[in-house]
């Protein structure tokens, strides 16, 4: 009956961290045409998060959380573009380095770890209710 | 009759408490499905301590003298919890979890519960009826 409790325990950790990775994707989603204002500075950076796996002393399991937020290493690529606010001396412009159709992937993916937690949790929620029903 | 260590509810309790165990690996196992150099892991197959025919893999203190106490603790502790070995596969950043495996595992193991439950209730049914039996 506790390790059932725990399941529930454990899956949510996984829903709140892959509801984090959820949140910066679409931060790139929608900075992904967030261009300098001046030049010499700095387009939209792609962030990244990465999980790890921390034994929780209450509950005794290996739980799921956020271990930083960084940034994509990635050059800009640039844009010939000289009537742009932005643009250097050779009319280039930097971009952020977002490719959506990665963010579009990364965003399937986080939603199908998603779904698989929810199911563990159904799952442990129907044994916790079919074991209360021996009392019945 | 004590419930408790009659053999159908004895076995029962034994596996239903196991099939949790399983099922808490399985949920840390999906949970840390993104996680760099997370490997699976699985529990040892059940091996019910009430049955006799099967080697014991806890020692336990035999009382060779009525005056003795009895250890503290009689309750059967958890099975062992062990990384799988082979995998099928692994992505780049070394997670070995594959989530359709561990889906399949966590639905058996929701099942063998049901069917542990439904027996446990069908003995309990038959005690009730023997014990309220008219005439």
């Amino acid at each position: 009956m506790d390790d059932v409790m725990q399941t529930l325990k454990i899956s949510a950790a996984g829903l709140k961290a892959q509801g984090t990775r959820l949140r910066v994707i679409a931060e790139n989603v929608a900075n992904a045409n967030s261009l300098p204002l001046a030049p010499g500075q700095a387009p939209y950076q792609r962030r990244t998060v990465s999980f790890r796996s921390v034994l929780d002393d209450q509950v005794g399991a290996k739980m799921v959380e956020v271990a930083r937020i960084s940034g994509d290493k990635a050059p800009f690529p640039r844009k010939y573009d000289p009537t742009h606010p932005a643009a250097d001396a050779q009319g280039y412009v930097e971009t952020p380095n977002v490719s959506s159709l990665i963010e579009m992937a990364d965003m399937r993916e986080a939603q199908r770890s998603y779904e698989a937690n929810l199911s563990v949790i159904k799952a442990s929620k129907a044994m916790l209710q079919e074991t209360v029903d021996i009392l019945r | 009759m004590d419930l408790a260590t009659a053999p159908l509810f004895g076995l029962m309790r034994e596996r239903m408490a196991w099939l949790a165990q399983r099922q808490r690996v399985l949920a840390e196992n999906i949970a840390n499905a993104d996680t760099p150099r997370f490997r699976p892991r699985d529990i040892a197959p059940f091996a019910p301590a009430s049955d006799q025919t099967t080697a014991r893999t806890s020692v336990a203190l035999n009382l060779t003298n009525a005056g003795h106490i009895a250890p503290a603790g009689g309750e059967a502790e958890g099975a062992a919890e062990e990384k799988t070995r082979t995998v099928y596969e692994a992505t780049p950043t070394g997670n070995a979890v594959v989530l359709e495996e561990q889906m399949a595992k966590v639905n058996e193991t929701a099942i063998a519960h049901r069917l542990a439950a439904q027996v446990y209730r069908k003995y309990l049914g038959l005690v009730r009826m023997a014990a309220s039996a008219k005439g």
